[in-house]
């Protein structure tokens, strides 16, 4: 090597070895003086003349190298994807506690293998400052966010608890005029019946307040839905959004608001009111701006946001313009995320993000893309695809790694998504387009039974996901009572201890004929006409159970009770009133509930049971072992039967974890003076295990179908 | 005498420098130094069968700008997975480290330290949270960098966990 080359390699604080023959490193420049310095320090000193040093060698003087050279040698040895392969940086201390930052990096050239090592510390002071500050302000910016949204999120249910209860909206005002989070209540057309005076700051409208009359609701959606095309589907499902955008005030001044909208339900399931709660972050981004990305980033998940897709995709827009290249997009949204949330907390919600955050990034390939758009939302940009058929056959593998147990408050759960893909040329692209068909195929993947993946199509336009329809036809039902009741008997195991019916709801629809409840069940539970279908429902088996009372058949029966109608404020006035209307007696009644019923109030809906079961009705635990059963509550709830859930009793006897788990479930109720109801019991071996393991009654189509009330009452007292 | 090397690893700004700082010089500093990269200290620790050099690589903390380095674990001895036990955005943190941790080093020994525990206003890690962990078989130590609350003793349970780990090893 010549002279010159030496001496500027030396001038840049760089060593460079070349792998020899018998592996060891050959220096082939001279060893710059902080090396020697500092593995004397190390109590094993490279002398200026060591040409050749042994791996050992060098790993004892610089332990951390010995860790990277083990990645150097595979790259030197495998085939290269990479030109070459860093070590990152490190840092070492002399004798006297002077601080040095080395990088190391390996490569080839002239098809030698090359490790070169180089004293980075001069810049070093610098990046460390850039990373300093980011990071203090990262650690700022968590805790004020933090702390701006348990306030917001805490306001807004407030109102929507508030309004809720059917209380007077005027009793609002004290609570939210002198708030700093600007407050509009307002009618689903817009209309605005409240609205606070930190609102009037932030659009800075003086005494004006046209803007504020002139819905202020569709403003926000006008805005909001450039960067969130989703807004429009959220809102018109009923469901709680919330999202960071971009807005103008009077004068045209553009700033960043925080907006969180909740819907809130009459008791036809109809939305009556919109509660918006929203924040001026114009302030703090200006600030965050200065630090470049981390106003891109998620704080919880670590992954770009919503604003930093935008950009991405712009680029890899705008760079591909001659490009016939194909991209994709996956929209992943987490299914029944909510209902996690308000089980285990926001903390534990947040956590879950990470967590599938950290999974997802880790299953998709380099140079894919992923971000984390808000809420249970995230986008992968997928690119190079060989077969657009492989789309879904990568976001199946996305669905099993979201789908491993996840351990929330010691509570081992899974979670599903569903996930859909939109494909275009990458010269065709419109940004807004390409996320809005990957979100219709998202909903469309959630029609199908969530948990799936559907690749967008045109017919998708032409024939949208059926929800919004099936909403409605599900309010005509309610209006001209298209229900209709079955019932199916509860077969005693030991000695009689009465008869059980169980009250099973069906709609008959119009066009499609008799729908069972897993057809209209979902949709009614997240549009909230549950509420009135339930109390149908209720009246409905009373008034049939007061048939079979006064023919002289005292048969107990059993209704569900979905979560929505118990944590509703009137249920108990309801169900009382009902009794007293059909003249059935309570002891004869039964409610069945399921876990999803403790999810957002356990203590609540403990206290509304009491008061119910001191009516003298029973209550049974449905579907027990198919969500989030956690023994430790068990004892806690006043129930008088648990039902084991059919997926367990189908697996008998012949699967072990379906035996343990049900003789489990039985003696855990035995312990509790509980009873135990299995169901879907279809045929003898089930039955003989039940029995065997005193199960205390079944139910299933080995002994009965669900049948109208007439064949019920025509069934030989004998026969159950 | 026994060579281990023990990554120190969590979130950023969560103490990890400090505790080695703490336990390796007996020195503490208020001020939030972020680390770049990877720093690795040498500390001898005397046990009753023998003595252990640790070697401690401090490693630069996980945020959105850096990922942990999976090829920084290997031949990782022991794990000192650090949360800050008054930021919740940390403890929440911890079960995914944990399995990142683990997919990587299955019998490893790990001992997780929630640092500042001297900020006891600010506490938020909880004695369910703790209980569980403990209960799942893990070891958690409460430590203060600041104070050397808990420090030495979190890790001699390491240093014992890595004799464990390593005579278990030799038997078999």
């Amino acid at each position: 090597m010549s002279k010159v080359l030496q001496d500027l390699i030396k001038q840049l604080g760089i060593v460079v070895f070349r792998l020899a023959d018998d592996q060891t490193l050959e220096s082939v420049s001279s060893y710059p003086e902080w090396l020697i310095h500092l593995s004397k320090a190390a109590d094993s000193p490279i002398s200026v003349d060591d040409t050749f040093l042994s791996f050992d060698q060098i790993g004892h003087s610089f332990p951390f190298l010995s860790n990277f050279l083990i990645d150097a040698e595979l790259f030197w040895s495998n085939e290269r994807e990479h030109d070459k392969t860093d070590s990152g940086v490190w840092t070492e201390v002399d004798a006297l506690g002077q601080e040095y930052q080395l990088e190391a990096r390996a490569l080839f050239a002239e098809n030698e293998k090359i490790l070169l090592i180089e004293n980075v510390s001069q810049n070093f002071e610098e990046r460390h400052l850039v990373y300093q500050k980011a990071r203090d302000m990262a650690l700022l910016n968590e805790k004020l966010i933090s702390e701006l949204n348990f306030r917001q999120r805490k306001l807004q249910s407030d109102i929507e608890r508030h309004l809720s209860l059917r209380n007077p909206i005027d009793e609002l005002n004290r609570t939210v005029e002198s708030n700093t989070s600007a407050v509009l209540v307002c009618l689903p057309d817009g209309d605005v019946e409240l609205y606070n005076k930190a609102l009037i700051n932030i659009y800075e409208i003086g005494n004006d307040q046209k803007i504020v009359r002139a819905s202020m609701l569709d403003k926000w959606i006008a805005e909001a839905e450039h960067n969130h095309p989703e807004i429009h589907r959220i809102l018109k499902s009923g469901s709680y959004w919330e999202g960071e955008f971009e807005t103008f005030d009077a004068d045209n001044n553009q700033k960043w608001i925080r907006l969180s909208i909740g819907p809130v339900k009459n008791d036809a399931g109809e939305i009556c009111h919109f509660v918006c709660v929203a924040n001026d972050l114009s302030d703090f981004r200006k600030v965050s701006d200065d630090w470049g990305n981390i106003s891109d980033y998620d704080f919880n998940t670590h992954l770009p946001n919503r604003r930093q897709f935008w950009k991405h995709i712009s680029q890899t827009c705008e760079s591909g313009q001659k490009s016939d290249e194909v991209i994709a997009l996956m929209y992943v949204d987490l299914d029944y995320f909510k209902h996690i949330n308000d089980q285990h907390g926001q903390f534990a919600g947040d956590f879950l993000l990470g967590t599938m955050a950290s999974r997802l990034s880790r299953n998709i390939k380099h140079g894919d893309y992923i971000a984390h758009l808000g809420g249970d939302e995230f986008v992968i940009l997928l690119r190079y695809i060989k077969e657009p058929e492989d789309l879904v056959a990568v976001g199946e593998r996305l669905l099993v790694t979201v789908s491993e147990p996840i351990n929330l408050d010691g509570t081992p759960i899974r979670v599903s998504a569903s996930i859909g893909i939109a494909t275009t040329e990458i010269s065709q692209t419109d940004p807004h387009s390409l996320l809005r068909n990957a979100d219709l195929a998202m909903y469309s993947a959630k029609e199908l039974g969530r948990g799936q993946v559907r690749l967008y199509t045109e017919e998708l336009e032409r024939n949208p996901p059926k929800r919004s329809q099936r909403e409605h036809e599900l309010l005509v039902a309610i209006e001209k009572q298209q229900f209709v009741l079955e019932f199916q008997p509860q077969v005693c195991m030991q000695e009689s201890r009465g008869k059980r019916v169980e009250a099973l709801v069906r709609w008959q629809h119009p066009e499609h004929g008799l729908l069972s409840p897993a057809e209209f069940v979902g949709i009614a539970e997240e549009s909230g006409s549950i509420v009135p279908i339930g109390d149908w429902v209720l009246m409905s088996a009373c008034v049939s159970g007061k048939l079979l009372v006064d023919s002289g058949d005292s048969t107990c029966v059993a209704v569900n009770i979905s979560a929505k109608q118990l944590s509703h404020p009137e249920f108990y006035n309801k169900l009382t009133n009902v009794l007293r209307k059909s003249g059935f007696p309570a002891t004869h009644l039964e409610i069945e509930i399921t876990e999803s019923s403790f999810l957002s109030d356990m203590d609540k809906a403990i206290d509304v049971l009491h008061r119910v079961r001191a009516l003298g009705i029973q209550v049974a635990l449905d579907d027990f072992g198919s969500g989030f059963s956690s023994l430790n509550y068990l004892k806690r709830l006043p129930v008088d039967y648990i039902k084991i859930d059919r997926s367990f009793i189908h697996d008998l006897p012949d699967d072990n974890e379906s035996r343990a788990i049900t003789t489990s479930v039985i003696h855990l109720a035995h312990q509790l003076n509980m009873k135990v109801i299995a169901e879907g019991v279809e045929n003898k071996q089930q039955l003989e295990f039940l029995r065997e393991h005193d199960v205390d009654f079944v139910q299933g189509f080995y002994y009965f179908k669900p049948m109208p009330l007439a064949k019920l009452t025509s069934l030989k007292s004998e026969n159950w | 005498m026994l060579v281990k090397k023990v990554c120190m690893v969590g979130p950023f700004a969560v103490g990890k420098t400090s505790l080695v700082k703490r336990f390796v010089e007996s020195i503490f500093s208020d001020k939030y130094h972020t680390t770049i990269g990877v720093k690795v200290s040498k500390k001898k620790v005397e046990l009753a069968q023998e003595s252990m050099q640790m070697m401690l690589w401090d490693i630069e903390g996980v945020d959105v700008f850096t990922e942990l380095k999976s090829s920084y674990l290997r031949g990782a001895s022991g794990v000192m997975l650090v949360i800050d036990g008054t930021r919740p955005t940390t403890i929440r943190q911890l079960n995914e480290l944990l399995s990142l941790v683990r997919s990587y080093l299955q019998e490893t020994p790990v001992v997780i330290l929630a640092n500042k525990f001297d900020l006891t206003n600010e506490w938020k890690l909880s004695q369910d949270d703790a209980t569980k962990l403990r209960e799942n078989g893990l070891t958690l130590i409460e430590t203060s960098a600041k104070t050397g609350a808990g420090v030495e003793e979190a890790f001699a349970a390491l240093a014992q966990a890595m004799l464990r780990e390593c005579d278990s090893k030799t038997a078999e």
